[in-house]
């Protein structure tokens, strides 16, 4: 082993470019294109009709200062009630269009992103931490729905306003819609100059905040270890301190928000002004109404909202493009790792397992594995016995199928038609939902008879005693079990999924001398008949097994039968002793002298 | 802190206090309300100057009062750029730091030395360290937002009431039926919207789920299946984000219509009273310009109702966590002085006799159920209530000491301890000191700070870049660290492999800490002075000391 060892390289996920993004996302919206162009046209449409209100509103003044009858103010006055109508109408209905499309959309990329992140090798997401991938598919999809379902709907209303305000004004008359432009560069400048450096600082406030989430996060799943060890004190001080240090950011934020503001105010007092002394020229030589000027300003005067909603939101979208360029580029790992079939079907008759010269390492450098083979015959099994840091759990993977080794093979079956394998795994997790939730995942067509004959098999009559039986919600927000009932259930999973080849890398340790007694009548009857190559995390496992190998380094120190390694004296017979000194019988029950 | 006598309404009002007046927060948030009201009465001036400049200066074309009138406008906006930018900057220090000490106190709370009678599951009290901190503190947005509204829809009244006493009063009456119809529509659209929000949280929860458990589901080939049931949660999320969209737009395309309906009523009466000669042509623009502002501010008034749901719904919800009872009594006022030896003396229930541990001792107790270690490490380390006279130090009884004394003196780190993000070394030591370097060897964890590149390298979030049986030997050694009288492991040694459980044993047999091991793990129980089964000791009536084991 070298000195210097450094920390595994974390290899990132990949994120895809501004361009790339782009086109993955209208190449998604292009599949809906006629419902995208409806709902967008029904959204100007609704613009449209409340824009109606300002040269309404110019109507009255004309009516007025031509001394028009009562009939015409009130038909203008039913205009105008017409005009928000179908404002509001066409709004609603569009907007409905809208989100169910973009919602649409959204989940089938999430749904991809899923798929593709579900399917990498295992290794990939290891290296490059489970949790950026679940940051990804939680996050990150949240970001991109709340500005599709908050930001886009508001954008859409706000450029759609704009244009057409423009529009409104141009028809009113061109000169006084080309004094309101005059603000134009003043905007262009401000958004630029905001853009340039709000990247920076709001980028540093998400992380700011993120790491003080995390913070949150520990600091309440670890509340009884902080409280153990007494160091209540040192996890506020440290929240507080972050929580000062992202405040201090958003104070850079906010001043940065108002520069940007205030020239957005300017432009709109140098438009507004423009508009007026427009107006006034062109009222004064008789070109417009007086009506048509009052129009002018009002028009202008209602772009402030909708121009202040669009700039300002310019930072959300640029977040949620960060985060679609994330999810991007995991769908795009899609082609690179090719979706392997699950070998579903049952092949008949058992499999021989056969390894070959296998050496193996992670990070490519140090070798975990270094020419390892091994046999195991059909119906048979082999345990295997090392020190942590020997390989077994490596060794056991490659068997499984997880990962392929740098050099040498692994044939399960025959080479053409591999048998499917099963991995139990070392990790004890309950997934969320019920009993029936978390059997079927092994077997997902299996009726509820076939899920209590597998419970029933692997010896958990106590999992059909609960309450609601196998509709039970297990888990914190249902029955919670322990680790070793946890396992139970996984070893359940296999008589489901009746696998011809078993790996088992399962540690029974977790549970005391009744629960291990039960498991381990579940583990013989998961064995028996099967292939099956078992890590020994206790020395019970290795004398149970037809075979022993014993690994050191990541190499064969010895095999054969338990019997045969005791005679030959080896690590294996010294393990055994000093296991066996402690008097302890094999079922488990502690030593107690009367 | 009167936990019985305190009301719900009580604690709302008391926690809308903190966010609000709470270190100064109260002069700042006065001052930021009355420059949000200058802009806003500032943004109801531009319509009125629009007015005044068309009825001034455009109609009679006077090219002297338009370059006046022009002026005070620009003088309007820079009032209003000023005071925006005033209170803005100023809020981020108010809303920022009412959220840090919202978070603090609830965060205080759930480390409680005493624990909590309710305890709430993880993802509950995450939920109320984030998002409810996040709204509560909210509050005092809504305040000034809401008081510059009113303001706004206040001067533009006194503005119309000057220009005509029936206007001023429409729209008075306006705004005051618009909150009232809002409010009404707002509750069962706002019920309605938290339930969808809640099941558009399903996809996520069901995706964290199956990565967290993906090496499970790759073992059992069950990748299709997991994708399969990430589309049906999906699907889940969509049909919820849809509706909850669906009800926003609903609310707001009623507001929009109401504000709407209520400018065409002022712009027509307004036409009728200019018509008939009460206001002049340049009021009738004023009070249309108003009308087209108000509408905006009417809108707004419209979200006031839903607004305050959300925040007394938060804001009950982190009442009750931090009003919560505590599960251990608080130590009566009258402290006892700090035992003097360190002799330990622990009845366990339901066994016979007492369980005498001396410095040194290393002691290995056998629990009739693994369910049962949990409960004995629970009781030892204090983080259940302790009958009188069940755990002694120094012949000091451990509930006149208090949870926090009795910690120092007894450390009993739950099984599944956590481990922080930070380096090896923080997670180490957490208290902070040196290494030390018996410890290390006995818990066998100087391989582990090789292999991931010495005390300094991270140890990623919640430990994930080390593997269980690396976590787990770090835990120990962190336990092993700690300067207590008495070190109770509870299962220390269950996720590594025999080699590595007879190196730990050996381990922990040289180190000269006191020791008491919870644990059914005959390699372990070897290396110990003497063992104490519980359990079977109630009707047996055996040698109440254990039996020594030789090694």
């Amino acid at each position: 082993m070298t000195s210097d060892q450094t920390t595994p390289p974390v290899t990132a996920l990949p994120v895809a470019d501004a361009r790339r993004t782009r086109a993955e996302i209208l190449r998604r919206l292009r599949t809906h294109h006629r419902r995208l162009g409806v709902a967008l046209l029904t959204l100007l449409g609704g613009t449209a009709a409340t824009l109606a209100t300002p040269p309404l509103l110019g109507g009255i003044v004309d009516a007025v200062a031509e001394g028009s009858g009562r009939g015409q103010l009130a038909a203008l006055g039913l205009a105008l009630v017409g005009a928000t109508a179908v404002g509001a109408v066409l709004a609603y209905a569009g907007g409905r269009m809208l989100v169910a499309l973009v919602q649409e959309v959204l989940a089938q990329l999430r749904e991809d992103v899923f798929e593709t992140a579900v399917h990498l090798p295992v290794n990939t997401l290891e290296s490059s931490g489970s949790s950026d991938v679940v940051s990804r598919v939680t996050r990150d999809v949240e970001a991109v729905s709340e500005a599709a379902s908050d930001v886009l709907p508001e954008v859409t209303h706000a450029s759609f306003t704009i244009g057409l305000s423009l529009v409104g004004l141009a028809v009113l008359d061109l000169r006084l819609a080309l004094a309101g432009l005059v603000c134009l560069p003043v905007h262009v400048y401000a958004t630029r100059q905001f853009l340039r450096r709000s990247h920076r600082v709001y980028g540093d406030i998400r992380r700011l905040e993120s790491a003080r989430g995390q913070v949150v996060v520990e600091a309440v799943r670890g509340a009884e270890s902080i409280v153990a060890y007494r160091t209540q004190g040192h996890h506020l001080d440290d929240l507080a301190e972050r929580s000062v240090r992202a405040i201090e950011r958003q104070r850079d934020g906010v001043k940065l928000r108002n520069r940007f503001t205030g020239l957005l105010n300017a432009a709109e007092f140098l438009g507004l002004a423009a508009v007026l002394v427009t107006g006034f020229a062109l009222f004064g030589s008789g070109a417009v109404t007086l009506g048509a000027a009052t129009a002018a300003a009002l028009y202008f005067h209602r772009l402030f909202g909708p121009v202040g909603a669009l700039l300002g939101s310019l930072d959300d979208i640029q977040r949620a493009t960060v985060g679609l360029s994330r999810l991007v580029g995991i769908t795009d790992l899609g082609g690179r790792h090719p979706v392997r079939p699950e070998s579903e079907a049952r092949d008949p008759g058992r499999p021989d397992i056969d390894v070959k010269g296998v050496s193996y390492a992670y990070d490519g450098t140090r070798p975990t594995l270094r020419e390892v083979t091994l046999r195991v015959p059909a119906g048979t099994s082999l345990a295997l016995v090392g020190a942590s840091g020997s390989g077994k759990s490596t060794l056991a993977r490659l068997v499984a199928g997880i990962g392929t080794p740098d050099r040498g093979s692994v044939t399960v079956g025959s080479p053409d038609a591999p048998a499917s394998r099963y991995l139990v795994t070392q990790e004890v997790h309950l997934f969320g939902g019920t009993l029936a939730d978390n059997l079927r995942l092994a077997r997902p067509g299996a009726t509820d008879d076939q899920l209590s004959h597998a419970l029933r098999e692997a010896g958990a009559d106590w999992a059909l005693n609960l309450e609601d039986g196998l509709d039970t919600v297990l888990g914190p927000a249902g029955t919670p079990l322990d680790d070793g009932s946890v396992q139970h259930v996984a070893l359940a999973r296999v008589l489901l999924a009746d696998p011809p080849v078993v790996v088992l890398d399962e540690a029974t340790a977790e549970s005391g001398p009744q629960t291990r007694t039960l498991l381990q009548g579940a583990l013989a009857r998961v064995t028996a008949g099967r292939t099956c190559v078992v890590v020994a995390h206790r020395l019970e496992q290795a004398r149970l097994a037809d075979r022993v190998l014993v690994l050191r380094g990541g190499e064969v120190a010895e095999q054969g039968t338990h019997d045969e390694l005791l005679a030959a004296g080896g690590a294996y017979a010294a393990l055994w002793a000093a296991y066996h000194r402690t008097g302890r019988d094999d079922d488990g029950a502690p030593p107690v002298s009367p | 802190m009167t936990h019985a006598g305190q009301t719900v309404e009580g604690s709302v009002a008391a926690l809308f206090r903190v966010a609000l007046l709470r270190d100064g927060r109260g002069l700042r948030i006065g001052l930021t309300t009355v420059a949000f009201m200058v802009h806003q009465l500032c943004e109801a001036l531009v319509p009125v100057l629009i007015g005044v400049v068309i009825d001034r200066a455009m109609a009679p074309a006077d090219r002297a009062a338009l370059v006046w009138w022009l002026a005070a406008l620009g003088g309007v906006f820079v009032v209003l750029s000023l005071s925006y930018r005033r209170a803005s900057s100023s809020m981020v220090t108010v809303y920022g730091y009412g959220e840090h000490e919202l978070r603090r106190r609830a965060m205080t709370r759930l480390l409680d030395p005493l624990s909590l009678r309710r305890r709430p599951g993880s993802g509950e009290a995450l939920s109320l360290v984030s998002s409810d901190t996040y709204r509560v503190a909210g509050v005092s947005w809504s305040v000034v937002q809401q008081a510059s509204t009113l303001t706004a829809i206040l001067t533009g009244s006194v503005a119309l009431l000057l220009i005509s006493v029936p206007l001023g009063v429409g729209v008075i009456a306006g705004t005051v039926l618009m909150l009232v119809v809002m409010r009404r529509v707002s509750m069962p659209l706002e019920a309605r919207g938290l339930a969808e929000q809640g099941s558009a949280a399903r996809a996520s929860e069901v995706a964290t789920d199956l990565i967290t458990g993906i090496r499970v589901v790759a073992g059992m080939n069950a990748r299709a299946e997991a994708a399969r049931r990430y589309r049906t949660a999906s699907d889940t999320s969509r049909r919820g984000a849809v509706a909850a969209s669906r009800s926003v737009l609903a609310y707001s395309g009623l507001s929009q219509l109401l504000s709407g309906v209520f400018l065409a009523a002022l712009a027509t009466a307004s036409g009728y009273l200019a018509l008939d000669g009460h206001i002049t042509i340049g009021q009738l623009v004023t009070v249309l310009g108003l009308a087209q502002f108000l509408q905006g501010a009417l809108a707004h008034v419209g979200t006031f109702a839903s607004n305050w749901i959300h925040k007394r719904a938060s804001a009950r919800r982190l009442g009750e966590l931090i009003d919560a009872p505590p599960l251990i009594e608080p130590l009566s006022a009258e402290t006892v002085a700090e035992p003097g030896s360190s002799l330990l003396r622990w009845h366990p229930p339901g066994h016979g006799e007492p369980l005498d541990l001396h410095p040194g001792d290393l002691v290995g107790v056998v629990p009739h159920h693994p369910a049962h270690a949990r409960g004995l490490s629970d009781r030892l380390g204090y983080r259940v209530p302790l009958p009188r006279g069940e755990l002694l130090i120094g012949g000091v009884d451990a509930v006149d000491l208090g949870p926090d004394r009795v910690r120092a003196r007894v450390l009993a780190p739950p099984h599944h301890g956590a481990v922080f993000s930070g380096t090896l070394h923080a997670n180490l030591i957490p208290r902070g000191g040196a290494v030390d370097p018996a410890v290390t060897a006995a818990a066998m964890l100087d391989d582990v700070r090789e292999q991931i590149g010495g005390d300094l390298a991270e140890v990623g979030e919640h430990g994930r870049r080390l593997s269980g049986g690396q976590r787990q030997r770090l835990l120990l050694a962190r336990a092993l660290h700690a300067d207590a009288d008495l070190v109770v492991l509870d299962e220390p040694a269950t996720a590594v492999d025999p080699v590595t459980e007879q190196r730990i044993a050996e381990g922990l047999r040289s180190l000269p800490s006191t020791i008491l091991l919870i644990t059914t793990s005959p390699i372990l129980l070897s290396a110990c002075d003497r063992v104490v089964e519980l359990g079977a000791a109630e009707d047996a009536g055996q040698d109440p000391n254990g039996s020594p084991v030789d090694t």
